[in-house]
């Protein structure tokens, strides 16, 4: 199995942090779009995605975040330190300007 | 007329002839013989029986011409008194002095009396006592008397002839020997109470008559005289003995003869008196009226005690008294009479006391002998005797090496000792007259008492003369002389005027002889020439002795000089003083050089004794201390300390050696500071400047070497470095800065750090040191430089490289061919402006080493640079297999051997691909098979060395390939196969990606971000890109850079 973890935190009622670690392909790609909305309710108005440690990322990837982007609530903010390859994919696709995305978290 | 008696017989007169010494023979007026005593018969060997009756020319006739008696009875009466010289019977001669009288009857000569004594002895004595020191030996063992000088115990030491027969032993046997075992054991006791006195001091001499036991056991009478001889070793006893055993059988045969005294009294050769017990004058002789220089009725109005000397009377009277109280039956002493005109005459007197009939004592009879002669003849030997133990003891102190103060004040002990006197000094006047040095035999008397007589004399002496003073006249002032009355003062100075005063003093009046002003006078000369030679001696030994530690010092300061030189630290220069120091100029040394902060800085310490290593005590010869001049504040100094006993002490011209030493050490000091500190600087500025991590991509090893010149003094300006671009590739460089030191470091520093910088910005060696010259000129650059610069590529062996001014780069194949890269080649740095450098290109092999070096490595002293270079290729292809680390260091031993003169550098970079060039994975279309092919491939660009960029870019590129694959061609069917080909080159990385299915036209879907996303990131990344479909599936090519370029 493709080794991915998801680390969620809570800020007050309606703030979710999920913080990603591994890599991200077509193989797990679907798993972690289920996990995430796993971690969202009703009341969650705020998803920040950290992708500071993700070490591959494909397309598919790139898809699921705009997927997320385009939900009504919560509003998404995507982590990507220049550098990372989220940051690197982000730029080649010219997506960065679309999405909301911070440097840090 | 004196006659032979007939027999039976006028016994008394035998009795008084026999007791007189001297020979007497008389004749009456025809000529025969009347009379012929006992000591005629001694004198002769003629025997009395022989001669009485017969006449003078019977008698010659007899005896025969050969017998030498005509002398002495021939012409009988012919003259007054003279000396001849006779002979024996038995050959041996003997001097005999005769006087002849005439016998009166009225006006009628009725015989002649011939009075006779053997005086050989004493006229060889006497002659002989004239002569020097060197022959009292002879004196001695000739002399007539007994003679033993005995040490203070009593046991003989030395005795001569005379003594040893008296007492009938051998020298050998008398050595040493108790002379109290020799008295008879009656008499010891008085003989031992007169001994302690004399040892006490209570009396100066005594004498007395004792029985001896000679070896034979025959026991004589002994007439004893001994006093204490001081010299410098102690005191000595000297006995003189004579033997008396025939006068004390005359005297007893005088007592009972008495009555028959009369007769002969007037013509006895001695004066012989009859003495009443209160000591009048009863009888007296004409030989007594002689000897006493008194008629017979100034005699007879007299006592004998009035004509005594006062000294001698006390004993006199007390010999009397112990025969008076019957202890003894006669005594015989030698005292003094005074003469009407108070001349002294020296008499031996014989006295017995005659008894009367009912034994009751009534009068004496007292035999006096005029032995003035005699007594001279002894007291000149016992002086000759005392003055020959004084100057052995003289020539003991004067022997050199002698310390003049203690010798002179032992002389002054000496004579003073000797002459009895109560003290002496001795001073030393300088030129002007000034007293410069009292020294006084008796530590009693301060300066000024010495000095306050010394002046007053002063002012009386004449340069010239000794001055001799009684004390009876023109006494010194008493607060002037402390004590002294009498004295005998020696001036003394030779040519060069007065310059010494030796004089001796008495404290009561005293008489000077001649002899004694003699002996003053030879001990004041002879002190005064050994002092003189002494001070000659000192001013030689002292002048050789400077000569002889200016000469060392010289020595040494050449030494320490000569050794200064090759000091390569300050540590090693202190030491290196400190040892030369030690032992040759002192037993300790040290040197300690502190720094600006007063640290001590170097030092160095020395010490000759193992037991005494670091002692903190000054020794007992001295210390010296003087500081180091050192510039910039600092300080130091150098100490040496001399604990030797033997040494000498330090003096004034050690003293200045040492500073000037010390200014030259302070020198070297400073120099060796600057240099030292210019060293350390360099060296760390070096070690700093040159990379402690080389880079080293995957399939290349790099190692460098820098060897430092043999000297150590120096650093060079040698540097080397090699970093990994950021396109992977690896940058080497080899740079050599003209010069030494602390600015050949500099500049070498900043020409690296220049490189650091320049070489993101440039892509071509041959630019780059285009742009390192630039900056080599500007304001922070350099001095003239050469460079060698190559960039080797990791993946495929490429090299380029470019040389402005440097020795060629060398490739060594694995197989052991060599090549050397000498194009691309420019003028050094700092030379001519140079806008264009070429840059050459080459291609390592697997295994092949790329040596970049400095010319250090290859330059030899007298070896032209070709025959280095053939050197060292002939040591890279034999070393080629050695580690990569270690042969760099290899070809330094190899080529510069023990001794190298420069600085060298070697950089070795060995091309080992470890890496194939190709990837190949097939495998099933299936998302589950991306993370294992990503993990290959990843690892497959490590090993390439691609840099993390090219990595990233490719792994993206291939993902969306392959997931273009999984999604699209095989979207419908089972999923087939996708086949990956990865494969690196120069000119960057190619993949390929291939699957067999049919893609179906891009539906319009929901989803975003379609296959065109995918498509553009491929294009994106890669510098070409194609993707071509076919009947048989789909082919995607791209190629990437592996190495991403600057900004990339």
């Amino acid at each position: 199995m493709i080794p991915l973890t998801l680390r969620a935190t809570r800020w007050g009622d309606d703030g979710v942090h999920l913080e990603l670690d591994g890599e991200i392909d077509m193989a797990n790609v679907d798993d972690l779009h289920a996990r995430i909305l796993a971690e969202l309710d009703d009341r969650t108005r705020v998803l920040v995605i950290d992708l500071a440690r993700v070490t591959y990322l494909d397309t598919l990837g790139l898809r699921l975040l705009v997927k997320l982007a385009g939900l009504p609530q919560p509003a998404l903010t995507v982590v990507a330190p220049p550098g990372s390859i989220a940051a690197h994919l982000l730029a080649i696709t010219d997506l960065a300007g679309h999405l909301g995305v911070a440097p840090e978290p | 007329v004196v006659e032979r008696p007939g027999g039976g017989g006028n016994r008394f007169e035998d009795v008084v002839l026999d007791a007189i010494e001297q020979a007497v023979i008389a004749a009456d007026r025809d000529g025969r013989f009347r009379v012929w005593n006992r000591a005629a018969e001694t004198l002769t060997g003629v025997r009395a029986d022989e001669v009485l009756g017969r006449s003078v020319d019977e008698v010659s006739a007899a005896l025969g011409a050969s017998s030498g008696l005509q002398r002495l009875i021939g012409s009988l009466g012919g003259g007054s008194s003279r000396v001849v010289a006779v002979r024996r019977r038995d050959g041996t001669t003997y001097q005999t002095r005769v006087h002849d009288s005439t016998v009166m009857d009225g006006d009628e000569q009725v015989g002649v009396v011939r009075v006779a004594e053997d005086v050989s002895a004493m006229v060889t004595a006497q002659r002989r006592l004239r002569r020097s020191e060197e022959r009292f030996r002879t004196i001695f063992e000739d002399a007539p008397l007994g003679i033993a000088i005995a040490d203070r115990r009593g046991r003989i030491v030395q005795c001569n002839r005379s003594y040893r027969d008296l007492l009938g032993y051998s020298a050998a046997e008398l050595r040493g020997r108790d002379m109290m075992t020799l008295v008879h054991p009656e008499d010891r006791a008085a003989n031992q109470s007169a001994l302690e006195r004399l040892r006490r001091g209570e009396i100066g001499f005594f004498q007395l008559e004792n029985r001896c036991v000679r070896r034979d056991g025959r026991v004589v009478w002994i007439d004893k005289y001994v006093t204490v001889l001081a010299d410098a070793a102690g005191e000595h006893l000297l006995a003189l003995a004579s033997d008396v055993s025939e006068r004390h059988r005359l005297d007893s045969l005088v007592r009972r003869s008495e009555a028959q005294l009369r007769a002969i009294l007037d013509h006895a050769p001695a004066g012989i008196a009859k003495v009443a017990l209160d000591g009048g004058f009863r009888e007296v002789n004409p030989m007594l009226c002689r000897i006493t220089g008194r008629g017979a009725e100034q005699l007879l109005a007299l006592r004998f005690h009035d004509l005594s000397h006062p000294e001698d009377l006390e004993e006199d009277v007390a010999n009397v008294a112990s025969l008076l109280a019957g202890k003894r039956r006669g005594y015989r002493m030698q005292k003094r009479i005074l003469r009407p005109d108070g001349a002294p005459v020296w008499i031996e007197l014989s006295v017995s006391l005659v008894h009367d009939d009912r034994g009751t004592p009534d009068h004496f009879i007292a035999v006096v002998e005029d032995i003035s002669g005699r007594r001279d003849a002894e007291e000149s030997l016992r002086r000759e005797a005392a003055t020959h133990v004084y100057r052995t003891a003289l020539n003991d102190a004067l022997h050199p090496p002698m310390e003049p103060r203690a010798a002179v004040q032992a002389v002054l002990e000496l004579l003073a000792g000797h002459l009895d006197a109560s003290g002496a000094l001795w001073a030393q006047l300088d030129p002007s007259g000034e007293i410069s040095a009292v020294i006084d035999s008796s530590s009693r008397r301060n300066v000024s008492q010495r000095e306050g007589f010394l002046r007053w004399v002063l002012t009386r002496l004449s340069p010239d003369d000794t001055m001799v003073a009684t004390g009876d006249e023109d006494p010194p002032p008493p607060e002037l002389s402390q004590g002294t009355a009498a004295h005998v003062t020696v001036p003394l100075g030779g040519s060069a005027g007065l310059s010494s005063v030796l004089s001796i003093r008495h404290d009561r009046p005293r008489r000077w002889s001649r002899d004694e002003v003699a002996l003053i006078e030879e001990t004041a000369l002879r002190l005064w020439l050994a002092l003189e030679r002494e001070r000659a001696a000192m001013a030689l030994r002292r002048r050789q002795r400077a000569e002889r530690r200016a000469r060392e010092r010289a020595e040494l300061m050449a030494d320490v000089t000569s050794r200064v030189v090759a000091t390569t630290s300050p540590a090693d220069h202190a030491q290196r003083i400190v040892d030369v120091l030690v032992p040759r100029f002192a037993d300790e040394a040290t040197v300690e050089e502190l720094g600006d902060d007063a640290q001590l800085r170097a030092g160095a310490t020395r010490a000759d004794r193992a037991t005494n290593p670091r002692s903190s005590l000054p020794g007992p010869r001295g210390r010296l201390a003087v500081p180091l001049h050192l510039g910039g504040g600092r300080r130091g100094s150098m100490t040496v300390t001399r604990t030797d006993a033997d040494r000498e002490p330090f003096d004034r011209d050690d003293l200045d050696f040492l500073r000037t030493l010390a200014d030259r050490a302070g020198l070297a000091f400073e120099r060796l500071y600057v240099h030292e500190r210019e060293l350390r600087t360099a060296r760390r500025l070096q070690q700093a400047l040159l990379p402690d991590r080389l880079a080293s991509g995957d399939g290349v090893e790099v190692a460098g070497t820098y060897s430092a010149a043999e000297d150590q003094l120096d650093v060079g300006g040698d540097w080397y470095e090699c970093i990994e671009l950021e396109d992977g590739r690896l940058l080497a460089v080899v740079g050599d800065v003209v010069g030494h030191g602390l600015d050949a470091a500099v500049i070498m520093g900043r020409l690296r750090a220049g490189l650091l910088a320049l070489s993101s910005q440039v892509d071509e060696p041959g630019e780059l040191l285009v742009a390192l010259d630039r900056f080599a000129r500007g304001p922070n650059g350099g001095d003239f430089a050469t460079v060698c610069c190559a960039v080797l590529d990791p993946l495929d062996g490429s090299v380029r490289y470019a040389s402005a001014g440097h020795p060629p780069p060398l490739v060594v194949e694995s197989d052991g061919g060599c090549r050397w890269l000498e194009e691309a080649r420019s003028v050094p740095l700092c030379t001519f402006p140079t806008p264009h450098r070429p840059t050459a290109s080459t291609h390592l092999e697997p295994g092949s080493l790329l040596l970049l070096y400095s010319d250090g490595l290859i330059e030899r002293r007298g070896l032209p640079i070709t025959e280095g270079m053939r050197r060292l290729e002939r040591a890279a292809v034999g070393l080629r297999g050695t580690p990569t680390a270690s042969l760099g260091a290899g070809l330094v031993d190899s080529l510069a051997g023990e001794s190298h003169d420069d600085d060298a550098v070697v950089l070795v970079l060995r091309f080992q691909p470890t890496a194939a060039p190709v990837f190949r994975r097939s495998f099933p279309a299936r998302p589950e098979e991306f993370l294992p092919l990503r993990t290959d491939v990843r690892a497959w660009l490590d090993e390439l060395g691609a840099p993390h960029a090219a990595k990233r870019s490719a792994l993206l590129a291939l993902g969306e390939a392959c997931a273009n694959a999984v999604e699209h061609a095989y979207a419908d069917a089972a999923p087939g196969v996708v086949e990956v080909e990865l494969s690196a080159s120069a000119s960057g990385l190619a993949v390929r990606v291939r699957d067999h299915g049919s893609w179906k036209a891009e539906p319009r879907s929901a989803e975003p971000l379609g296959r065109g996303y995918g498509l553009h990131i491929m294009r994106t990344l890669s510098e070409e890109f194609e993707q071509v479909s076919g009947g048989d599936g789909t082919v995607v090519t791209m190629r990437l850079p592996l190495h991403a370029r600057s900004g990339g």
